[in-house]
């Protein structure tokens, strides 16, 4: 990057005793007309005379450290580097590359000026209009990189940005501005029985649904049954929903599914679900935004069949017997909005009067019912700017840098624009500013506004709130204690799940559980309900710790794991009510607690198909211990799956690792994920592989009917020795001796969420700050809640 | 399947009453010396799944190779394309299998590792080059929204997916209305951004040096954009061509991947034959779902996973076929049309192929890669050394070179590829 040798004077030569020891132990190798020319001489950096202020030299010294620093360089077998030549080497090398780094921070700080991700856009301006629209499918999307979406380096501008801006502003300008007549936000009752598809499909020769007199039963998730037709939406929005049902023909719970949108579009999403007992009717509510031409499609799902052989197609609905879900009505409120027109116009238009018109009338394909009354345009205009522009830009404004905004709200009232009109385009033009789409850190320690913004979009992932604004203004921020009651405020409200989520789904790839979807002949327990519930648990868990500031090992190993009941069915658990995800407790010889054995963590560690102890080994070493893997090298194929049931992935790879070049790697990641071989693709525990051509018929049942699709094939081995030498029989032993790395996890742990913090990734001239977070926290077992507020406290968090 | 383009270049500019005084550069314009040198065009289609090798690679090198059953499909333009197996991008192990996914265009090293950045792809490069000299500087198409096609600073450009908005944004005239209103929308969005560059200037002058390069870049990045707004004004008050084609319905099943494709292929005839643009990629996003093919009832992702199960591997088959038929008829439909005395399909180099060469275990090396039309001399099976692969930006350059852009390298090019 250009920017890293802005100012900066580095130093030119390498300094004397690392000089020595590359002359002495690496140039041999590593030589000009070697494979592996890094070194190429050994008094510059750099046979081109760069410096460490380049960053690909210093990329490639830094690896240089990290491989002598763990031992991996020079080759054991042929090396006469003693460990104190070898601690000289590290400190010299990493003295210089610490001492390049700070004398590029003290130019331009440690985290790059930030701009506002795609979903911190999208919330704030939810946030700043009172609307609800989503703006994330307008906008590119990020890249990700360092691992995180919120990394400095990877937020990028691009014409393709500035276009999609505008476009998302527009259609947040369109949302928040409704001047339509004041919709009937009335609860609006239904019952399936008035429906007209329902009716004829009772009458029909063939009806799958059945009519219990106060409510009709569903036996199906089909779309075309289970549509609520007489349901539809004029204004977009968020409602409230009711559902009244109770399960039908079951002894034991059935579940409710609630989509939203548009089956023929396409659109569906699953808002909600329950479980639903039989005996009495239930209500179930959810509030959750509905588009235009959207319905709502309540469905019953993991329903048991009668018999083995029956099901709703093949039986009229009268005489089955399989259990169903009877719904007695289904209820509507909304659009949701205290005030109409609602409170979004004033966070546009400022304090105006909004009065209702006599005759209604319509523009540009909308109903208008509203207007507002404004007696002095350019006076409100500049009041209402002036408000809009300190919410929006995160810190006090000045005159001087209102006036272009001013100016365009001026020049098209001058022209002749009604005043919400004027105040639009102004508004627009603020919101893809770059006031509003840069986070503004100045030079070193962060104003109060500055770290009131951080602290906000670290937890939040939007812009502060009226308390901590107040308290920023006050100039109190920055004092220790009422930074960390602030922070304590914060992570107490739901809002606080906002970085929890983006966390988890990035550190620990959980946001890639769509990548690959389970072979459903392999695997047809799997669906959708799993797959949430999976998503959900490994949030939950960090949540979980996080909220009770439990200690940080728990990630390895747990005596509860977060579910519902559909996952403490995955999970083989003793059957539990409810699909609300809370704290199971572990039956002792379970397998699971902790994260590696987390359904979601196991299904994103496999493809649909198959796992690969590869993957899920370079996965833990990665994620957890914090270690890179050096990339395979180029040549190198990748196993070529069988699924024939031939042969197990075990023999595959021990060909594999037959080869030198290729065990030097391997032995250090394989032997990680072998234990987790018990568990299948969809995080099922196994104890012999499924297989879709040889193998034995599987002789129990799938939700009451026989399982055609998959053969039971070969055993699993689980056990490994691991690269120290200790064996390794399965799973629980790959945990008590993860445990034994604890410092080494909870080092990870903080440089990751350090990193999501401050939207940069640590660096050497970081290690000790973390390293004395990590001091300070061991005693404490590491709590998270602790480590968190470590975190804010620190020098990096409260620096740019 | 096919249709005409019936308005001749003079009828047409005749019917639409327009000047040939308008000070454009479009190829409705130009005089007929201009048109002794037609523009050259270029097509880029990925099918990201991969393959199936055995099926798509000939045994033997030269002219007179044994068609495999991929090439059968396409027998009939035998003459008119190029197959080439030993082609790929370098170092493009990534985060993860499917990562090579999105340098099929741009080449850039390690895909989603760390360090990564993508970088610009060579639809967009070209279209760079050429500019607003057709209403679309290039089209980026694809299946779903996903596409191949990254700016300068790495960010993907979104496909458009919808064969019905696209003849909406190429062919159908707006009411005078519309027009007006859509004029308002492009000037104000220029006069929203011109303000904004000032804000960026002011900005920068307390900003730290490194931030000063960032602030840079979205300064830029808005000057372009209003430059684009300004040539997108200009565009708005030239007609659209007419096309005999009614608009097309959108394939609403996101899993009819065939369907998706062939809607696609359908409009890029007429595309190119209207010079809307000189520059298409289509991205052909493979799926975990199954694909309405009759004989087909696994997901296209675990079918590529094939694990060397036969019947797996028959499915696989039938997707492919398919996709090779709409490449077939694409072909046929790009041959059919004339531009003064040459076919379409000799003004426009298709690229075909995919980012995997072996998909079932995410190999990325020895791609499936064929080129039909755009001049070139064909009929050959041109292989280069399994173990050894020749870098496919070398066809890149080669495909910019004829198209009249001048460059010397792209990507990890280590020449341009002649055969």
């Amino acid at each position: 990057m250009l920017a890293y040798g802005i100012g900066v004077n580095a130093q030119e030569t390498l300094p004397r005793p690392l000089a020595e020891l590359l002359d002495e132990h690496c140039v041999e190798c590593h030589d000009s007309g070697s494979d592996l020319p890094l070194f190429s001489q050994t008094s510059h950096w750099d046979s081109t005379g760069a410096t460490l202020a380049d960053v690909s030299v210093q990329a490639r010294w830094l690896k240089a450290l990290e491989r002598v620093e763990r031992a991996q360089m020079p080759p054991a077998d042929s090396s006469t580097l003693g460990e104190r030549e070898r601690a000289d080497f590290v400190r010299a090398l990493e003295t210089s590359i610490i001492e390049q780094q700070n004398a590029y921070r003290s130019l331009n700080g440690r985290t790059p000026q930030r701009r506002l991700t795609r979903g911190e856009f999208e919330r704030t301006v939810q946030d700043l209009l009172a609307i609800s629209l989503p703006l994330q499918p307008l906008l590119p999307e990020e890249s990700r990189e360092g691992g995180y979406d919120r990394v400095a380096r990877g937020l990028r501008f691009s014409p393709l940005h500035v276009d999609q801006w505008l476009v998302a502003v527009d259609a947040a300008l369109d949302e928040a501005l409704q001047f339509g007549p004041r919709p009937n936000t009335d609860p609006q009752r239904f019952t399936y029985r008035d429906e007209r598809g329902i009716r004829s499909n009772l009458t029909s020769d063939h009806p799958v649904v059945r009519d219990l007199g106060d409510s009709v039963a569903i036996f199906t998730d089909a779309a075309y049954i289970t549509r609520l037709h007489a349901m539809h939406f004029e204004v977009p929005g968020m409602y409230r929903f009711r559902i009244r049902a109770k399960a039908f023909q079951a002894n034991r719970p059935v579940v409710l599914q609630f989509h939203l949108g548009n089956w023929s579009k396409g659109s569906t999403r699953m808002v909600g679900y329950w479980d639903v007992l039989p005996d009495e009717y239930q209500t179930f509510e959810v509030i959750a935004r509905v588009e235009n031409n959207e319905y709502c499609y309540p469905a019953p799902d993991q329903l048991m069949a009668a018999s083995p052989d029956s099901n709703i197609w093949n039986t009229a609905a009268e005489r089955y017997a399989g259990e169903g879900l009877a719904i007695e009505w289904i209820e509507v409120e909304g659009p949701l909005q205290e005030s109409w027109p609602p409170e979004s116009v004033r966070r546009v238009l400022g304090d105006v009067a909004l009065e209702p018109l006599e005759r209604e009338r319509w523009e540009q394909g909308r109903r208008i019912g509203y207007e507002a009354v404004v007696d002095d345009p350019h006076g409100t205009a500049e009041a209402s700017l002036r408000h809009f522009a300190e919410r929006a830009f995160r810190r006090p404004v000045d005159s001087d840098e209102l006036t272009p905004f001013l100016e365009l709200a001026h020049d098209a009232l001058e022209n002749g624009a009604r005043y919400e009109d004027a105040m639009r385009r102004a508004v627009r033009a603020m919101l893809v500013s770059p006031q509003f789409l840069l986070h503004h850190e100045p030079l070193g320690r962060l104003d109060d506004h500055a770290l009131a913004n951080r602290l906000s979009y670290f937890l939040w992932g939007t812009l502060p709130d009226e308390e901590l604004l107040e308290v920023a203004r006050s100039g109190r921020l920055g004092d220790d204690q009422v930074l960390r009651a602030q922070t304590e405020r914060l992570l107490g409200d739901p809002r606080s799940r906002v970085m929890v989520n983006a966390f988890v789904d990035q550190w620990l790839d959980v946001g890639r559980i769509d990548a690959t979807t389970p072979d459903g002949r392999l695997y047809p327990e799997f669906d959708e309900l799993l797959k949430q519930s999976m998503i959900e648990e490994s949030r939950a868990f960090l949540a979980e710790l996080l909220t009770h500031d439990r200690p940080l090992r728990l990630i390895v190993d747990s005596d509860f794991v977060m579910g519902n009941r559909r996952l403490a069915e995955h999970y083989d658990l003793p059957p539990i009510v409810g699909q609300e995800v809370r704290p199971i407790e572990l039956p002792a010889d379970s397998p699971r607690g902790g994260i590696l054995t987390q359904a979601a963590i196991l299904k994103v560690t496999a493809n649909g198909t198959v796992s690969s102890p590869v993957t899920r080994g370079v996965w833990v070493q990665s994620r957890l211990l914090g270690q890179p893997t050096p990339a395979p090298p180029a040549s190198v194929g990748a196993i070529e799956p069988d699924t024939r049931g031939a042969t197990t992935i075990r023999e595959q790879l021990d060909a594999h690792r037959r080869v030198p070049s290729c065990a030097a790697c391997h032995r250090s990641f394989d032997p990680l994920g072998f234990p987790l071989e018990s568990f299948d693709v969809i995080g099922g525990y196994r104890s012999r592989y499924r297989s879709t051509v040889q193998g034995e018929r599987p002789e129990y049942l799938l939700r009451g009917r026989p399982i055609w699709e998959y053969k039971i094939g070969p055993e699993v081995d689980s056990s490994t020795v691991m690269d120290d030498g200790t064996s390794v029989a399965d799973a629980a032993d790959l945990k008590r001796w993860l445990l034994t790395r604890e410092p080494e996890i909870a080092r990870h742990f903080v440089s990751q969420w350090m990193t999501y913090a401050t939207g940069h990734e640590v660096e050497r001239a970081d290690h000790a700050e973390i390293d004395s977070i990590i001091a300070a926290e061991q005693a404490d077992d590491f709590r998270v809640r602790g480590l968190l507020h470590a975190i804010v406290q620190s020098r990096l968090f409260r620096e740019k | 399947m096919s249709f005409v383009f019936k308005l001749g270049r003079r009828n047409f500019l005749r019917a639409a009453g327009v000047s040939i005084a308008l000070p454009l550069l479009d190829r409705f314009s130009r005089g007929d010396e201009e048109l002794e040198q037609p523009p050259q065009r270029m097509v880029l289609i990925c099918t990201t799944l991969g393959l199936y090798g055995p099926n798509f690679f000939p045994e033997t090198e030269g002219n007179d190779y044994q068609a495999p059953a991929y090439l059968k499909v396409l027998e009939q333009h035998r003459r008119d394309f190029t197959v080439f197996s030993g082609l790929s991008h370098p170092e493009q192990n990534g985060s993860d299998g499917h990562a090579s996914e999105r340098t099929w265009l741009t080449a850039a090293r390690h895909p989603g590792l760390a360090g990564f950045r993508n970088s610009i792809s060579v639809d967009q490069f070209a279209a760079e080059q050429l500019g607003f000299v057709t209403r679309f500087p290039s089209l980026v198409l694809g299946t779903t929204h996903s596409s191949q096609s990254y700016t300068h600073s790495g960010v993907m450009i979104p496909a458009e997916a919808s064969p019905s908005q696209i003849y909406a944004d190429l062919f159908v005239a707006g009411t005078p209305d519309e027009i007006a209103r859509q004029r308002q929308r492009l000037s104000e969005g220029r006069s929203v951004l011109d303000a904004v560059r000032r804000e960026i200037s002011k900005l920068s002058q307390t900003s730290t040096p490194a931030d000063q390069a960032r602030l840079e870049e979205y300064f830029e990045s808005v000057r372009q954009m209003e430059r684009r707004l300004l040539a997108q004004e200009e565009w708005l008050e030239r007609p659209k061509p007419k096309v005999e084609l009614s608009r097309p319905e959108d394939v609403r099943e996101d899993n009819d991947l065939i369907g998706r494709m062939e809607a696609l292929f359908q409009l890029i005839p007429l595309i190119l034959q209207t010079d809307s643009t000189r520059v298409v990629t289509v991205t052909v996003q493979g799926r975990n779902d199954v694909p309405p093919v009759p004989g087909v009832s696994i997901d296209h992702h675990n079918l590529s996973h094939h694990g060397q199960e036969a019947e797996k591997i028959r499915q696989l088959e039938l997707i492919e076929q398919a996709q090779m038929a709409a490449l077939d008829r694409l072909l046929a439909d790009l041959k059919a049309k004339t531009e003064g005395p040459r076919r379409l399909l000799d003004l426009t180099a298709v690229l075909f192929g995919s980012n995997l060469g072996n998909a079932n275990s995410h190999d990325w090396h020895n791609l499936p890669i064929m080129v039909a039309g755009g001049g070139f001399d064909h009929g050959r099976h041109v292989a280069f050394p399994a173990d050894n692969n020749m870098p496919l930006s070398n066809l890149f350059v080669k495909l910019l070179q004829t198209r009249g852009i001048e460059v010397e390298s792209f990507g990890t090019s280590s020449g341009s590829l002649d055969w």
